[in-house]
Parts: structure tokens; sequence; C-alpha cells
């Protein structure tokens, strides 16, 4: 059998093109995790061995704008014979990813607001997840192909697919045989779903709910996955307004999550520390009942919610109450300013925290 | 002692009955390749028809190796979806062109791909034909009975799977045309970002606000766009004498304009993009009054105008020799030639006076 391929799709923020192989990040705390769990604890196996998990990075897209902004912009301020621009252009000269609006919400922005990076983004995706199908098709004739999407990364994810499987690639009269029609992925898991929040009125794009991107049975042109698992904290603002909660879906899961172990409990690490979160992954991308039904009972009966030293969980406990007052406040159709207000606030908290 | 080895047999039997005697998972190849059934050795078996793409002779060939199959009894309802899946896909072969395959045979599986979906022997999650009234689990084959329960599981498996890498064959060359055109979408944007004209956030904002200009189809980048206040620096030239040129720092607003883009080759984005464009523009020096003008550019480095300058306070901008502007790239370009230029020129006016004198 050729490898399961599992794709992590980051959300906003600095991100490397290795980012999932990162110390404490996804693919680590995956690993970490399985190992309370008795299949993964058997001496000399490497129970990932037909997993390959991959890395897909679209933060340079963001990067490399705003650093020609910055460039251009400073090229400007530095020479600018006449003064007159120096404060005009001083704030895009300054750009730095030190700042929390340049690394994380000029990301957002520039998904969302300009249709220009928007689609330079996707194709970036599009072509990281085809050149990864075309080399498991070369290996072994077939594909088995997962997706973990966080945050941003989700609505990146959501759009990416519905194109992938949806528009006319070739250069000539071939038909697109990564359609659904012909092929589809296995499992699409989406930790803090913003695809509906973040769904644009693209020519070529539906809302989340009417995209392609949904379970369904095989050679359904309507549906690209076999199975659909939407996870949210229930104290993580992000994916609050416009919530993902779709109706009828077969084989759909959807699984609330409230444990505070680390500050930031938006993070996809943090995410996966959750039974209720990793359980399922590794059940359906490592191998089947990985996790035993006992284990997992076992397991998510003897997760507490507030995890660490004395010290973080009195934090943690205070952070949680205004996280939670902070969603408590949070409409369903709550605008896009509002909403970007609301994280401010957010990130605030765990500054605070801190 | 007689009890601790009766609860090393009460394990014993928990830790059997918690394993399945059988358990498969996605994608298992549970019969080794030089198994009669294996694809590898179908490759050797229908050669000639892989050869002349009759799909739909193979694939009756498969029905007729499973219809005969004595590991079944024949009303299993594994088996007999299985049978009725390969029953589907022959129907939909019967429709594939192969006179026209004969001639062209890249017309008539995209033809076929086109019109018919082939996606049936696809797993996902343990389940074949998922979400189908014919749909088999892998719970299914694992809880078989009977005779050689675990040969049918896996006869079952095997023949579904290598059904799904003949398909997976079949469209290859349709794949990698896909994937290609994926890659070639991928250069087109990466080379519009890298190589385009730059933009400054709100020249992007505008942009993705015209309806006309907004890149709707994610295959291309956009054909143009529009120059809204984007700064940049220049150099201005006086225009009095080649010989006698003065050069002065400004910074150009280029107020508005617009720029346009082609393709060498749209097919191959590889042979490059070009563009061009025109913009008004207002031009500002520390030594003089603003003046205006127009700037038309070719690609990232060609780019020169005029601008008039009311300098002597006249009250009439375009009554005095206006300034040659030039992009600052194209400045420093020709600034590191210039020496050789002016050498050149001044040689061939001495032999032009020598000839004249």
């Amino acid at each position: 059998m050729g490898k399961h391929l599992l794709f992590f799709i980051h959300g906003i923020g600095i991100h490397e093109p290795s980012w999932g192989e990162e110390l404490n990040g996804p693919i680590e705390t995956l690993k970490t995790v399985s190992q309370q769990y008795a299949y993964f604890q058997q001496a000399g196996q490497d129970r990932f061995a037909n997993v390959e998990c991959i890395s897909v990075h679209y933060d340079e897209v963001f990067r490399d704008t705003i650093a020609k902004w910055q460039s251009d912009a400073s090229s400007i301020t530095a020479f600018d014979p006449t003064g007159v621009f120096k404060d005009g252009l001083g704030w895009l000269a300054t750009a730095s990813d030190n700042d929390f609006w340049w690394s994380h919400l000029a990301d957002l922005a520039m998904y969302r607001c300009f249709p220009l990076y928007r689609q330079a983004v996707r194709i970036s995706v599009i072509k990281q997840l085809a050149d990864a199908i075309e080399r498991a098709y070369k290996a072994d004739e077939s594909a088995y192909c997962s997706v973990v999407a966080h945050s941003m990364g989700t609505a990146v994810a959501h759009d990416c697919l519905h194109l992938l499987g949806t528009s006319h690639w070739a250069d000539g009269p071939y038909a697109n045989v990564l359609a659904p029609s012909h092929w589809r992925f296995q499992n699409i898991f989406m930790v803090a779903n913003t695809s509906r929040l973040l769904q644009t009125q693209d020519a070529e794009m539906k809302p989340a709910y009417d995209s392609i991107v949904k379970p369904g049975p095989l050679e359904d042109p309507k549906s690209y996955c076999f199975a659909y698992w939407n996870f949210r904290h229930e104290a993580d603002p992000v994916p609050f307004p416009r919530r993902f909660e779709p109706i009828g879906w077969t084989n759909y899961q959807n699984e609330v999550v409230r444990h505070c172990y680390e500050y930031n409990v938006h993070n996809l690490s943090h995410y996966l520390l959750h039974p209720r979160v990793h359980i399922p992954i590794l059940n359906k991308v490592v191998a089947h009942l990985a996790v035993s039904d006992q284990e997992k009972i076992k397991a998510v009966d003897a997760f507490p919610q507030f995890g660490g030293d004395v010290e973080f969980i009195q934090k943690a406990k205070d952070m949680a109450a205004q996280l939670h007052t902070l969603t408590g406040e949070m409409a369903d159709d709550l605008s896009s300013l509002d909403w970007i207000k609301k994280l401010l606030k957010f990130h605030q908290i765990m500054e605070t925290a801190r | 002692m007689k009890r601790s080895w009766w609860c090393v047999q009460v394990l014993g039997f928990w830790a059997l009955m918690a394993t399945p005697v059988l358990a498969f998972d996605l994608g298992d190849c549970p019969t080794q390749p030089f198994d009669t059934r294996a694809y590898e050795q179908l490759q050797g078996r229908f050669a000639d028809q892989l050869t002349s793409n009759r799909y739909a002779d193979i694939f009756l060939a498969l029905q007729h190796d499973a219809e005969n199959s004595t590991l079944w009894s024949h009303d299993e309802r594994a088996y007999t979806s299985l049978l009725q899946a390969l029953a589907t896909l022959i129907e939909r072969f019967a429709n594939f062109d192969q006179a026209l395959a004969n001639v062209d045979d890249k017309q008539a599986f995209e033809k076929f791909l086109t019109n018919y979906p082939t996606g049936l022997f696809q797993c996902g999650n343990r389940t074949y034909f998922s979400g189908l009234p014919i749909q088999v689990t892998f719970d299914e084959l694992e809880a078989l009975k009977g005779d050689r329960a675990e040969d049918r599981a896996k006869d079952f498996l095997f023949r579904a799977q290598t059904v799904d890498r003949l398909l997976n064959q079949m469209k290859k060359s349709s794949r990698e045309a896909t994937i290609q055109g994926i890659r070639n979408a991928a250069m087109r944007w990466q080379l519009f970002l890298k190589e385009g004209r730059s933009q400054y956030p709100w020249e992007a904002f505008i942009n993705g606000l015209d309806p006309t200009i907004r890149p709707e189809n994610i295959k291309f980048p956009p054909s143009r766009q529009w120059i809204v206040l984007h700064p940049e620096l220049a150099v201005e030239l006086s225009t009095h004498s080649f010989k006698d040129i003065r050069a002065k720092q400004s910074l150009l607003v280029d107020v508005v304009g617009h720029t346009f883009y082609w393709w060498s080759n749209r097919d191959d984005p590889s042979q490059g993009l070009s563009y061009a464009g025109i913009t008004a523009v207002a031009s500002f020096r520390d030594d003089m009054r603003p003046g205006i003008g127009v700037m038309a550019h070719y690609g990232r480095y060609v780019n020169g105008g005029v601008v008039w300058r009311d300098s002597t306070n006249s009250g009439h901008m375009f009554n005095q020799s206006p300034f040659f502007v030039i992009g600052i790239d194209l400045f420093r370009f020709a600034e590191y030639k210039y020496p050789a230029y002016k050498k050149q020129y001044e040689q061939w006016t001495d032999k032009v006076q020598d000839f004249l004198k």
C-alpha cells in the first residue's frame, strides 16, 4: 500500500516551509500524544511509517508581498528628495513580522479583501497538493489523502479543494481526473473552522455549505471526501461568528472541546492535545482502531479541562473565564471589523494572562 | 499457582477476542504481486489490450474471472456487490468510443472521462462503493464466516484494488495533463507576482474592486491593472544637449495609469511574461516646483517619459522644454554604461567634424 498523505494547512501567523515538523508543532504533538495508546507503544514499531505528513505552506505569498511593499516604500522614504512621503509611507516602510498586525492580521486582511493575493495563495496550495498526489500515484497507482487544516487554513483548504475538484486545469481537452467523480479525499479535519466566515463571492467559488467540500457517496460530483470532522474550542473566538454547523451531512462529525493547557487555546497543537481531536485523526489516518473505543472513553474521561502547573492552572482559569465572556458577546453575524476587534481583544487577554 | 494460570488463560482469551482475526486497513494489499489476480500480473496478461486501450475487454475478463471464482457462495453480499460494481463499470465502458480510440486514444479517453465517472473502485475509510447501495465495509469482510473466510475477504480486496489501479493507469495521461495545468497556473501567478509591475496595497485593493480586472479564473492572473498613486524614484535629465546632460533625482507619483500584460505562450508560461503601460505622473524635486507629465513603461526596467515644469515661475508650464525622466533602475543601468556611450559619442562627433573639415 502507498502511504496515506496527510496534508497540514496552517492558519495565520509566521510559518516556515517545514512548520508542521517544528518542535511542538502539530506533527510532533500528534506523535507524542499517540504514545499514550497501546498500539503506539510497541517497541521497534514506527506506527507512522505509512503516513506521510506534508506541511503545506502559503505564508510566503504574504511575506513576499509585505517585504516588497516594505522595500518599495522604504526606498521612497529614504530617498524622497521632498520629504513629502516620509510620513505617508512610514507605516509601510516599517512593516515587520515582529508586529502582530503584520504577522497575523495582515494575512487575514490580504486573504479576505485582496482577490489577487487570495488567488495566489490558493494556487500555491493547490500546486503543493497536486505535486504530492502525483508523487503518490507515480509510486503506487493510487493516492490516499487527508487534510488537517487550522483556522484561516480551513478557509484556504476549503477554497483550494473546491477549485482542485471543479476547475478545468489542463491546457487542452483533458478532463479533470482529480474531480470528485473520479477521485476524492479520504478525511477532512477542520480545526477552528473559518471556511464559512471567510467564504467569498468569487466567480469560481461557492459558499461553504454549497461547495463540494463535504462528505458524500462515491463518484458524487457534489462532494469531495468520505468523511468530514469539525473541531471547535468553546473559548476560541476565531471560529465563533458564522459558525460551521451544517445540517443533514452524513459522515460528518462535530467535536467541541474546552481544555486549557496553554495560553493560546487557538493553537493547532493545543487542539491536538485533546483526545476528542487526535483520536479520530489517528484512527482514520494511522490505522483503523489504533485507539480502541475503550481507550478513547478512558482517555477522554481522564483528560482534565486544565493542565500544567498550579500557577498556570490558576491563570488559565481566569483567562478561560474572560474568553468565555468574550465569546459570549460574539453574535453569529458579527461584522468583519467587530470580529477583528474581538481577535485583538483575544490576543490582549492571552498576553495579559502570560 | 492454579489461580494465576487461570488468570493467564482468561487474559489470553480476552486478548484474542479483542483482536479481530482479520484486520484489514485502507489500501491493504493482501496478496503478492505474483498472484494471477495481481495488478502486476495483469500488465502481462492484458498487454495487447492495454496497448490498444481496450479497457472494456480487460474489465469484462476480470468480471468473468470473478464470476468463475470457486471461493464464494454466489449469494454473499460482498461478492454480489463486487460483481455489480464490475457490471456497472462494463456498462459504462460500452460507451467508450473504441473506433475513435484506434485513431486518437487521447480524445477517446477525454470524451469518456468527461461523460462517465471512474471513481467507483476508490476505497474510502475502509469502505468500497461508499455511500452506494452496494457498499461493502471492511467490517463486513472481517466478519465473513465459513470456509476460507479470510481468503474470500482478501479476494474481494485484491480484485477491487486491482480494478482501481487499472482505472488509475487508464487516467494517467489525463492526470498528468491536469497536474501540468496546475503547475503552469502556479508558474503564471509566480511570474506575475515576482516579475509583474509592483502594486502598493491600495492599488491591489482597487484592482480587486474592478470586476473587469479581478482574477476570477484561478488559472490566469489579471491581464491588466490600474496604477494609482504609485510613488517611485526617478531621475530627471535636462534636455538641452546630449553632451551636457544634467541628472537630478526626483520623486515621481504615477497618479493614474494602466498596465497591460501578455504571455509569450499562454500554455507555456516559462517562455515569459511581458507588460507595458502608460501613466500620468506628477514629479517632485527639492529645487523646483512640482511638474506634471506622462511616463511609459515596458517591463520592469525600461520606463521613461517627459515632465513639464514651470521652472521660471512664469505660469506657463508647457512653454518650456520638458525634462526627460527615466526610472531609477534604468538610470542606474545607464549610469553604468554612460562613460562608454559618452566616449563613443565623442569619438563619433570628432570623426564627423574631421570629415567636415
